[in-house]
């Protein structure tokens, strides 16, 4: 007999990658009392496309030390996709890069400093170089922070999301299933924030 | 190269069953030994060294399988969170051996001073293009946007006359 588990939130986070932790640690910085949980397929302190570790960070504009603009890092995305890009969107992340390597840097993930300048070494234009062995244990510790070790769901896969019977448009939770013990979770949330990455097995080395 | 786990050294405690992302890290039924971990697929192992990172007796290895690359190579990881220091064995299949230590982190693990410790922003702030702790993060308006200070405004004295 499968077991039914329902969990009613405020905001639901569907995935424990880098931008599901990053949206758990956004959401609790901006609603103090809202109920957030977080459900993720594998354990958020290794998971995701980031559970390996990395070893540079690809994209950091340096606004602080002046060495590139956002405009600049589009007009590259531009001439890299050969126009085929959005470039609001673009332009968008880019412009949140620094802050949050710099929350990062402040955590205490190892950035290679650049002593005689205060910026960072850099391996290429818009790359920089860590020792990104815990990148991800990090993030996740700060995402666990925010919402409580009890709101956050490890080894539940989110499967379907859930409608509103009167308005398609609008999602109103997920559901899942524990992949251990199959146990059946039914989550009704007021917003969901859908972090769940790529598809699962596209490439051979990745979460999916 | 997959994991391996050196069946002679596990314990059977699960850590690397808890932490591996693809979820290939499996128990075998209790023998008179216990249970022991195995890697259930390792076609679909993803060489990530959570297991072997998080193992505490160190019986994981990433190696080639017999049946594949029996070629005797084989890499051991050692992370240790008190000294924040990653150690990596890389054994090479004609008996060369490489040592190497890197930096995980630069402070302790815990020491993360989470959101809700930050001053709570008032709700109009979530209408400015900021995340959070991005001013500060940025040391001020550096991108030509218009944005309050992330400060409680003042409490205005009205004086009341007469
Ligand atoms: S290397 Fe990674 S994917 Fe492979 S068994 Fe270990 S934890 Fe799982
Ligand atoms: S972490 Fe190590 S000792 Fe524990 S079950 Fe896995 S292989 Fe065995």
């Amino acid at each position: 007999m499968t077991k039914v588990r329902y969990v009613d939130t405020d905001i639901l986070i569907i995935g424990g990658g880098m931008a599901g932790s990053g949206a758990a640690w956004e959401a609790r910085y901006w609603c103090r009392n809202c109920r957030i949980v977080l459900a993720e397929k594998a354990n958020i302190n290794r998971s995701g496309a980031v559970a390996m570790g990395l070893s540079a960070i690809n994209t950091y504009m340096g606004l602080k030390c002046k060495e590139n603009t956002v405009e600049d890092y589009v007009k590259y995305v531009r001439g890299d996709l050969m126009g085929i890009v959005r470039e609001d969107l673009v332009y968008d992340y880019a412009r949140h890069v620094d802050s949050t390597v710099h929350l990062f840097d402040e955590w205490g993930l190892p950035i290679w400093p650049e002593p005689k300048t205060g910026c960072y070494v850099r391996e290429g234009k818009w790359q920089i170089m860590i020792h990104g062995e815990s990148y991800k244990p990090i993030v996740a510790e700060a995402a666990r922070k925010a919402l409580g070790d009890e709101n956050i769901f490890n080894r539940v896969m989110v499967t379907h999301l859930l409608k509103s019977p009167g308005n398609p448009n609008r999602v109103v939770g997920a559901i899942g299933f524990n992949v251990n013990d199959g146990t059946f979770y039914v989550f009704k949330a007021k917003a969901t924030i859908l972090a769940a990455g790529g598809g699962s097995q596209i490439y051979s080395l990745g979460p999916g | 190269m997959p994991s391996y786990v050196i069946p002679a050294k596990c314990t059977g405690c699960g850590d690397c069953v808890n932490v591996c992302p693809s979820h290939i890290m499996k128990f075998t039924k209790s023998g008179i030994f216990g249970r022991k971990a195995y890697n259930a697929e390792p076609e679909s192992c993803w060489e990530c060294y959570n297991c072997v990172k998080h193992c505490p007796q160190g019986a994981v290895q990433i190696r080639g399988y017999m049946d594949f690359t029996p070629l005797g190579g084989a890499v051991e990881v050692y992370r240790d969170e008190k000294t924040n220091r990653v150690y990596w064995t890389i054994r090479y299949r004609n008996g060369t051996v490489k040592y190497f230590v890197f930096p995980i982190r630069t402070t302790p693990w815990g020491s993360i001073k989470p959101p809700q410790e930050y001053p709570e922003p008032l709700k109009e702030f979530l209408r400015t293009p900021y995340l959070s702790c991005e001013h500060e993060q940025l040391g001020g308006n550096k991108l030509g946007v218009e944005l309050p200070r992330m400060k409680v405004p003042e409490v205005v004295k009205v004086e009341v006359r007469g």
